[in-house]
């Protein structure tokens, strides 16, 4: 209709314009058929430029009610939907407006406008049996049209019940305390709206789209999806039928259309509405199921609340399944919602116990939302296993961030956990995506899940301090049985590690070595143990391999550090894992004749030597200790030189503590203490912590000799303690010295000494049973219940309990009461608490290695450049060595043709070539 | 302070001795972190730290890495390779991509070597600051080490220099009992077969029986591992080296002689004796100490040749029996001297371990039965010093009774409650195996179990061991019989021995009539009385999900007259197996665990007539007659 025709039928009507809507309203069905095409033109006009609203909806009700029955397919959309549809949705805003706007003046008493409102909502409600009306003539076909013929109906019905629903929703604010005086049109509009609406989709469910449907069809049912998501959204907390109702129908349709769709979809929107909803009603299922606990439980079978309970997890089960399905239809457009998806299963999992966030539910509750939800949950990380943008998300280098809240890292962890039981079972490019870390500058940067694992490890501190008890591994047909996160973690990844193909092994060991240096302790526990787990697993020659690159890595150490510390275990554990032979080959490559690899054997535990190997070893450590201890006696004592003192002593020690060592070897350690104690100064260990070290260990050596050595050195050693113990004593003393006073106890003390001793050791005993750190004070209390036991001089345990207090605890340890007890909450909140300490206290370690390091690079791009073309050069020169060696033994072996003479001597001028060659870059 | 409190509640439960070996693990870890708390709380400083972290680390490892069942959890291996068995093992192509110069270049190594370590003196200055040198302090003792402090150097070099290894035989005797005894050795045995070529392997990638998951064998090497774990829990082993082993000590013994194998490792020795060729010896008996698995005679890795540390136990006995023989001299009790090693081996592998312990509550009813073995049987083994001389212990108990009525139960318990070495022996192993021989075990079995008092030695079904001596007897039973009444009370025995012998049988009156003197004590295990059988069901159905209200659990009792202890569980099976019946076999396949209705008093009744008692009234009256007239009770 162009704009000259518009106003020409405006003038011929406008006079008339009454007359002709009550002549209309008479006609007959048949009258109206008949004069179908020359009125409706002036209805449209005059419904487009009607204001009133009440003379609207006439002309609307007699439109589709009198003429629409009588159009055909074909003149739908253009005769009658395209011209009134627009103007209808237009009138709806407008009431809506009306009423926000007015509704402000509402009371009972001003009845004006309370039949004001009242008729606008009562003309919405008609609008919308208007469209209803329409609706129902398009079903009405036996035939279901296109969606082209009919494509502002949905569009314009779904504006309106969008606008509806908002309505509905918001009505409490709009009409805030009046909302008695219109409930009952609200409910009639709602009515209204849920039949339209589904109508509307039975409707849209007919129809049939071909694969060859136009653009246009296709952003028409594109509009449809998008504009029911928003209702989605909307609907959400009115009408649990509706909402997943609306969601059937989102979902069927994309799926329906998903070759012509899916490129279009907002597929982002899409997810993130379903985690909403998801995480929604999982919210309120939790909140009902701990009002549940919180009353009669007798009720709970019956009760309302567990209806509502019951349904609600129905709803969390339409959801998480619905979430499932659709990323399994369309997971390559999902790139971008594989974090948010991430976060959803994080947020669900913090929320079951064990996790120490999970509110605090019935059991059987707990079971019944876990069988809904997680089950869910998993099938979801199955599916999105291979998607590389999840990797990304779930390996980022970055993980969680700081920002994230604490109680997402427990269910990250286990998340890593469940990923690497699947894997094993995954083609080999999956397995490759998860075990690589990024390779490329160009790639998300990313952990290896190996890292990734130990990293969220790590930072469940608190899980593991409680600790949180995980379902173990269920066989042998046993009941399962809960285990703590470091045995799970640890049972899982070294399953995982069983079955971990060769060219991924070089990752696990990188990883394993990066995590056995970082400074949280019990992680590098962890790394240990799946280290053990591997060396028994794989070959003896691998095992023999990481045992030597450990010697390496600690003889290189310098100073005392975690990282030592870290290496020694693993070392120590390893050693017991190796063959005699290979035992030999190392003692041999780390000969301990050498002052120099004394550092390595002080962490080593001799009996886990093969007998010839370790008398051997032990020998050696001896013989190489006492010389560097008479080479520093005689050079002067100089306090420069003690720390190849301290190297001697401790490897000593370690030569005493094993059982069975030869007599000669205790006897020149011996010798060695007897000189090195008349060297110590209380002043100096106070003021030197090399001294101090001095100190421990010849309190340490002298404790396990205790049976041997003469009894001024033990004089001499309390004394030094007493004089110690007066001002303040380090806390590695006091630990040393309560091991030397625990092995006194197997001593009777010759009579002539008794006085000396047996003082000391009483007021020893009662100011180290005082002691305030609770650690010593622990320790204290072992070691003089270890003295108590053996000793023969039963006064001193008297005298020792001098106060009332140190008495009282001495008898609750000896007793095993433990005296304070505090709730499990007040445990727990404690535990979150310190794992902040813990963490700062490790940061702050890993902090200064970075810095040490970065010092050590000024120019790091140089230096990466340098050492990747020398380790080209090494390995080339590797391959070259192995293969003349081979050809060696090929010679001596057999005599070698005529021609190799001449070939060989071409490799050695290539050789020469080689050493002469400039390079041409330079 | 919470932290000790803690402390001391986790290593409580450590020192109690009764906590499993994951448990201990836990403890250690938890202790750990502790330390590591401390330590950033600044309540260590970090060599303490530093030093607390190797002991307990050394524990801790102890437990983790032992294949010890009963000790240690043998790096999880159970669970893991659980988890794995469908994969494929690659751990022999595993190659290591770290080398010693390209680790060095890691950046979380640069910074270890990088730093300076705290011990060096701080200020240059100090570094020729001479260490001890203060006159004022000591000057006495300065004076007395500097006398021979010039010694040393030349002493030491000499010692240095000239290191000649000593043979064994001249180190002291002292020492003897460290030395480790042979062990087996595969760690985790990989199955697959040594002549597969690895190439061939490779070819063949598909899924294939042999590459498959190994089948894991809880290895061997115990001596090694014992080793190890010596350290793990002084406490306990302390307490059970004096409670039961009073002849180990001064000998010198290998401790291990007188370890006693558990039922789990004697099934792993008989299944093998079944794989080896029957002509192969016995792997040197008496010590009882190396343990040999199923993957000892394989290599340890596909292709690897992976052995322990120490030697093979096959090499051993593969240069015939000398090494052995040289050995075994070491570990012998000199009272066992005379047998001959295999009779002890077998011996000692029907030795019981003491199993799950059982505690008296665990026995239902029969208070007048415990209350007696209490007196007469634990209280005289707890404390031998009072019950001397009239008030000694009897040498021998007959429980006698229906069967069915836990007559060995008692025994279990017996043992479990006295603390001492139970020995449970069937009749048909002394006889049926080595005829000819049987009364030279029966010798060698009360040998054995002097060398271990206390002792318990349980004979089930003792009637078929020590029936009545007839004309038309086989010569050898005879001479079983003889000698089983000479070593229960005869010249040979010592009236101190701490042995009891606990027969138990349902035919007592087929016993003979001197092995029933010796059998001093003779008690009536009765059917279960009606309060017994309340708490066999209460206790039955605690674990199941049980609707059975007061008066029908006493309704179940009263018609369970006559049944015994057996019979009352078969009752509860075929109850409990009710619920079940009601579902439809279409539904068994969906249907969840929680979703089994409960057992109700109607699967009881239903219950009483497929279940009948297994006594009969006559049957009880002989028992009855032959209480009253023999029984001691």
């Amino acid at each position: 209709m162009t704009n000259k025709q518009e106003i020409g039928v405006r003038g011929c009507v406008t006079m008339s314009q009454t007359t002709l809507l009550e002549e209309v309203i008479q006609w007959s069905e048949e009258t109206c058929r008949q004069e179908l095409k020359s009125v409706l033109p002036t209805l449209y006009s005059l419904h487009l430029h009607s204001d009133k609203r009440d003379e609207h909806i006439r002309i609307l009700k007699i439109i589709t009610e009198m003429f629409v029955p009588h159009l055909n397919v074909t003149e739908l959309e253009a005769d009658c939907f395209s011209a009134v549809l627009p103007k209808v949705v237009k009138m709806f805003n407008n009431l809506l407006e009306e009423i926000s706007s007015q509704v402000g003046e509402l009371s009972s008493q001003n009845t004006e406008l309370h039949a004001f409102l009242r008729n606008i909502l009562q003309i919405m409600v008609q609008i919308l049996e208007a469209l209803s009306g329409c609706v129902r003539h398009v079903c009405s076909f036996e035939e279901t049209p296109a969606l082209g013929t009919i494509r502002s109906l949905p569009s314009s019905i779904l504006k309106v019940l969008k606008d509806t629903f908002q309505h509905c929703k918001n009505s409490e604010a709009v009409y805030s305390g009046r909302l008695s005086l219109v409930t009952d049109l609200l409910q009639a509009l709602f009515r209204e709206a849920y039949a339209l609406q589904k109508n509307l989709m039975e409707l849209l469910d007919r129809i049939v789209l071909g694969s060859t449907a136009s653009e246009e069809e296709v952003s028409d049912i594109l509009t449809v999806i998008h504009s029911l998501l928003e209702i989605c959204s909307v609907v959400s907390n009115l009408d649990i039928a509706l909402h997943a109702n609306t969601w059937k129908f989102i979902v069927r349709q994309s799926v329906k259309y998903q070759a012509l769709l899916e490129e279009h979809l907002r597929h982002g929107d899409i997810v993130s509405c379903l985690c909403d909803d998801l995480l929604a009603s999982f919210h309120t299922c939790l909140e009902l199921a701990e009002q549940m606990k919180q009353s009669v439980p007798q009720e709970n079978a019956q009760s309302s609340e567990y209806k509502l309970f019951q349904k609600t997890t129905k709803m969390c089960r339409f959801f998480a399944n619905t979430l499932v399905h659709y990323t399994k239809e369309f997971r390559a457009f999902l790139a971008k919602s594989c974090g948010r998806l991430h976060h959803l299963y994080l947020q669900l999992l913090s929320k079951f116990p064990p996790s120490l966030w999970s509110p605090v539910i019935s059991a059987t509750h707990s079971s019944e939302l876990k069988s809904v939800v997680l089950v869910a949950m998993d099938a979801l990380v199955a599916q999105l296993l291979p998607f590389r943008p999840f990797t990304e998300v779930v390996l980022a280098e970055k993980q969680l961030g700081a920002k994230s809240s604490p109680e997402l890292w427990f269910p990250h962890c286990l998340l890593l956990v469940n990923i690497t039981g699947k894997l094993p079972s995954q083609p080999e490019e999956v397995l490759r995506l998860w075990c690589e870390g990024s390779q490329f500058r160009e790639d998300m940067p990313k952990l290896s899940i190996f890292q990734a694992l130990f990293l969220s490890f790590r930072a469940c501190s608190t899980e593991r301090a409680v600790p949180v008890l995980v379902p173990g591994v269920m066989m042998n047909g046993q009941a399962q049985s809960g285990v703590t996160l470091h045995q799970h973690v640890c049972v899982q990844l070294s399953a995982f590690v069983a079955a971990l193909p060769a060219p991924h092994f070089p990752q696990l060991e990188h990883s394993l070595l990066e995590a056995l240096l970082q400074p949280d302790t019990q992680t590098a526990l962890l790394v240990t143990d799946v280290w053990c787990f591997m060396a028994r697993y794989g070959t003896a020659e691998l095992c023999l391999h990481h045992v030597v690159l450990t010697a390496h890595l600690i003889k290189s150490c310098s100073g005392e550090c975690y990282q030592l510390s870290h290496l020694g275990i693993l070392l120590r554990r390893m050693m017991f894992l190796m063959t005699p032979q290979h035992q030999v080959e190392l003692v041999e490559k780390f000969s301990p004749k050498l002052a120099e690899n004394l550092p390595v054997w002080q962490h080593v535990l001799l009996r886990a030597l093969s007998q010839d190997v370790r008398k051997q070893v032990e020998k050696d450590i001896v013989s190489s200790a006492s010389v560097a201890v008479t080479g520093w006696l005689e050079k002067g004592c100089r306090l420069g030189e003690l720390e190849i003192v301290n190297v001697a002593l401790s490897s000593s020690l370690v030569v005493v503590q094993s059982e069975g060592a030869e007599l000669e070897c205790v006897s020149t350690i011996l010798r060695m203490v007897t000189h090195l104690w008349p060297r110590m100064r209380v002043h100096q260990a106070q003021a030197y912590p090399s001294v101090r070290c001095t100190l421990r260990l010849l309190l340490s050596v002298t404790a396990a000799l205790v049976e041997r050595v003469d009894t001024h050195i033990i004089c001499k050693a309390l004394t030094c303690l007493s004089s110690l113990l007066s001002q303040k004593c380090p806390d590695d003393v006091v630990l040393a010295a309560l091991d030397l006073l625990a092995s006194l106890g197997k001593l009777f003390m010759p009579p002539e000494i008794q006085s000396q001793v047996l003082p000391k050791l009483c007021s020893l005993f009662s100011v180290l049973l005082a002691e305030s750190s609770w650690i010593l004070h622990q320790h204290t209390l072992e070691a003089f219940s270890r003295f108590a036991e053996v000793t023969n001089h039963e006064e001193v345990i008297s005298q020792s309990l001098s106060s009332e207090e140190t008495k009282n605890k001495v008898v609750n340890f000896l007793s095993k009461t433990v005296c304070v007890e505090e709730t499990e909450k007040e445990r727990i909140e404690r535990l979150k608490s310190e794992k902040s300490a813990l963490d700062r206290h490790n940061d702050r370690l890993e902090n200064d290695r970075l810095e040490a390091t970065a010092d050590l690079q000024p120019c790091s791009k140089r230096y990466r450049q340098e050492t990747s073309e020398e380790e080209e050069y090494d390995k080339y020169l590797q391959t070259a060595e192995s293969t003349l060696k081979t050809l060696h033994d090929l010679t001596e072996q057999t005599p070698p043709p005529q021609w190799v003479t001449a070939r060989l001597l071409d490799l050695q001028a290539l050789i020469t070539r080689i050493n002469t060659a400039r390079p041409l870059k330079s | 302070m919470a932290h000790l409190s803690e402390w001391q509640k986790r290593s409580f439960g450590i020192s109690s001795g009764t906590c499993s070996p994951e448990q201990k693990a836990d403890t250690y870890r938890a202790h750990i972190l502790c330390i590591q708390y401390a330590w950033a709380n600044a309540t260590l400083s970090q060599s303490a730290m530093a030093s607390l972290l190797g002991t307990y680390t050394e524990r801790y490892a102890a437990v983790l890495d032992s294949d010890d069942p009963h000790t240690g959890l043998n790096n999880y291996a159970d669970s893991a390779l659980h988890l794995a068995r469908s994969h494929r093992n690659h751990s022999d192509q595993w190659e290591s991509s770290l080398t010693a110069s390209s680790v060095q270049r890691l950046a979380c190594m640069q910074s270890v070597i990088g730093a300076r370590g705290g011990n060096t003196p701080g200020a240059p200055a100090d570094v020729h600051v001479v260490v001890g040198d203060d006159v004022s302090e000591n000057v006495a003792d300065e004076a007395g080490a500097g006398a021979f402090l010039w010694d040393l150097p030349r002493d030491a070099a000499e010692r240095g220099s000239t290191v000649v290894p000593k043979s064994h035989s001249s180190t002291p005797s002292s020492y003897s009992f460290s030395k480790d005894p042979p062990g087996a050795t595969s760690l985790f045995t990989n199955n697959a077969l040594p002549s597969v070529a690895p190439q061939q392997q490779a070819n063949r990638p598909s899924a294939e029986g042999s590459s498959h998951q190994p089948v894991f064998f809880s290895s061997s090497n115990a001596s090694k591992r014992k080793t190890f774990n010596g350290l793990g829990d002084e406490r306990g082993l302390e307490q059970e080296s004096t409670r039961g082993y009073s002849a180990r000590g001064k000998r010198g013994d290998d401790c291990r002689a007188t370890c006693f194998r558990s039922a789990h490792e004697q099934m792993i020795v008989s299944q093998q004796r079944k794989g080896q060729q029957p002509q192969r010896a016995l792997p040197s008996a008496p010590c009882g100490g190396p343990r040999k698995s199923l993957g000892a005679i394989r290599s340890r890795g596909a292709f690897s040749k992976f052995v322990s540390p120490m030697p093979r136990q096959e090499e051993g006995d593969s240069d015939s029996g000398t090494i052995g023989a040289a050995q075994e001299p070491q570990h012998i009790d000199p009272r066992l001297k005379n047998f001959e090693p295999k009779i002890i081996e077998l011996i000692m592998s029907e030795i019981m371990d003491h199993g799950p312990p059982i505690t008296w509550d665990d026995i239902a009813g029969l208070n007048f039965a415990k209350a007696t073995i209490k007196e007469i049987v634990v209280w005289p083994m707890l404390r031998p010093d009072i019950f001397t001389g009239l008030r000694g212990p009897p040498k021998g108990i007959l429980l006698f009774g229906p069967p069915g009525t836990g007559k060995t139960l008692i025994g279990k318990c017996i043992a479990c409650q006295s603390g001492a070495t139970f020995f449970s022996i069937s009749a048909s192993s002394l006889t049926s195996k080595w005829v000819g021989e049987g009364e030279k075990m029966v010798r060698a079995l009360f040998a054995i179990a002097r060398c271990h008092q206390p002792a318990v030695i349980f004979i089930d079904e003792i009637d078929s061991l020590l029936s009545q001596r007839t004309d038309g007897e086989h010569d050898s039973s005879r001479r079983i019989k003889t000698e089983f009444l000479v070593q229960l009370d005869g010249a040979a025995t010592s009236a101190d021995d701490r042995i009891l012998v606990v027969g138990a049988t349902n035919r007592p009156q087929e016993i003979d009539e001197a092995a029933r003197r010796r059998l001093a004590k003779r008690l009536y295990i009765p059917l279960p009385e009606a309060s017994a059988r309340r708490k066999m069901v209460s206790q039955l159905m605690s674990r199941e999900r049980c609707e059975l209200g007061a008066e029908e659990l006493e309704c179940v009792v009263a018609s369970a007259e006559g049944f015994s202890g057996a019979d009352m569980t078969q009752l509860c099976r075929e109850a409990a197996l009710g619920p079940i019946r009601s579902i439809q076999i279409t539904d068994i396949a969906t249907l969840s665990a929680e979703q089994v209705p409960p057992i109700l008093y109607t699967d009881f009744q239903n219950a009483f007539r497929a279940v009948r008692p297994s006594v009969s009234p006559k049957d009880l009256q002989l028992y009855e007659e032959w209480n009253q007239t023999f029984g001691s009770g």
